[in-house]
């Protein structure tokens, strides 16, 4: 039996699709069986982030309706040797029109094939978000070091313990570290104090997510991704593999790098 | 003037923890300002000290959130 998480954050816009994409992608490149659903129906952008829209046939909705089988609707990733799944949102349909017993079942049926089932929950608190999060086993909440989203994050982790779902952990996304060494963005070490709750991963921000977006391909694929590098780190702690986290100090020169790698590379 | 200023950072982590405290409470900015001010009254009927140096806050421990009087007790 596999384990559901959804990916969660209350406010909008802080990257929780692309965490999505890149957690189900460095998890079946590491060899484990995942289903991602996109929860967000009307507002569909995980197949994007996956470049697997061109292959759509079915969605969510049309399992729930019964017009075709859970199987068929899969949208399997060819470049993870079908380790990976997308089963999408259907664009052309309101969230209101899933019911929650629905979403459980389809969970409940994946669940059984796949290792991981990651839900990939809509902005806001209101019924996406609910059922999306009741369907699940374990939450990942999503933040930036922006007071608007901790303050959003706070809310979700508020109702999170309402729906009987303990222990949320967190992914501080799009990281400036220059700027957190000047004071001029809050500390990650303050807003886990804040929150009080567990940080799985602070990603940087970087410029290749958004080409990763463009050519649809995970960024957790590219070894020179900074963004990547910091997703991968959390696939392997999602994995239970105890890895401190780090911060990635950027504006490193390339005469630096440069260097720094022949230092390594004489130890 | 900017010398003096202080960083963003620690703006945004002093307002951030205001409206927290507020939303998690479900009180007003008001009436938790008020909280504040009427705890730190009734500590220091009792706790001879000044008053700044008392620390009225509101912290969140796993599931519990809690309000913490921090001060020095003087040596007797």
């Amino acid at each position: 039996m596999g384990k559901s998480i959804v990916i969660t954050s209350g406010k909008g816009g802080v990257g929780k699709t692309t965490i999505v994409g890149n957690i189900g992608a460095g998890l079946a490149s590491l060899g484990k069986t995942v289903a991602l659903i996109d929860v967000d129906i009307g507002l569909r952008n995980l197949d994007l982030i996956l470049g697997l829209e061109n292959r759509i046939v079915y969605n969510l909705m049309d399992v729930i309706d019964k017009t075709c089988k859970l199987s068929q609707a899969l949208v399997k990733d060819k470049r993870f040797k079908d380790n990976l799944v997308l089963l999408p949102a259907a664009q052309t349909r309101l969230k209101e029109e899933v019911k929650i017993e629905d979403l459980k079942w389809v969970v409940n049926d994946l669940k059984k094939k796949y290792d991981y089932v990651i839900l990939d929950s809509p902005a806001g608190i209101e019924h996406g978000f609910r059922m999306s999060t009741l369907s699940s086993d374990e939450a990942i909440i999503v933040t930036t070091p922006e007071i608007t989203a901790i303050r959003d994050a706070d809310r979700v982790i508020g109702l999170l313990e309402s729906m009987e779902i303990f222990d949320p952990q967190l992914i501080i996304n799009r990281v400036k570290y220059d700027m957190v060494k000047k004071g001029e963005m809050i500390h990650w070490k303050d807003i886990e104090e804040i929150l009080s709750i567990k940080v799985i991963g602070i990603v940087p921000e970087d410029p290749y997510i958004t080409i990763s977006t463009n050519i649809g391909e995970p960024a957790i694929l590219n070894d020179s991704s900074i963004g990547g590098r910091e997703l991968r780190n959390i696939v392997k702690r999602i994995l239970g593999e105890d890895i401190p986290l780090t911060i990635y100090q950027e504006k490193e020169s390339f005469i630096n790098r440069i260097s720094n790698f022949f230092k390594r590379e004489k130890k | 003037m900017r010398l003096f200023k202080r960083k963003s950072a620690k703006v945004a982590k002093d307002r951030i923890s205001f409206v927290l405290d507020s939303d998690r409470l479900t009180l007003s900015p008001k009436q938790l300002d008020d909280l504040k001010k009427d705890f730190s009254k009734m500590v220091l009927k009792y706790i001879k000290i000044s008053e700044d140096d008392l620390n009225v806050s509101i912290k969140r421990e796993g599931k519990k959130t809690v309000i913490i009087a921090e001060f020095f007790l003087k040596q007797i």
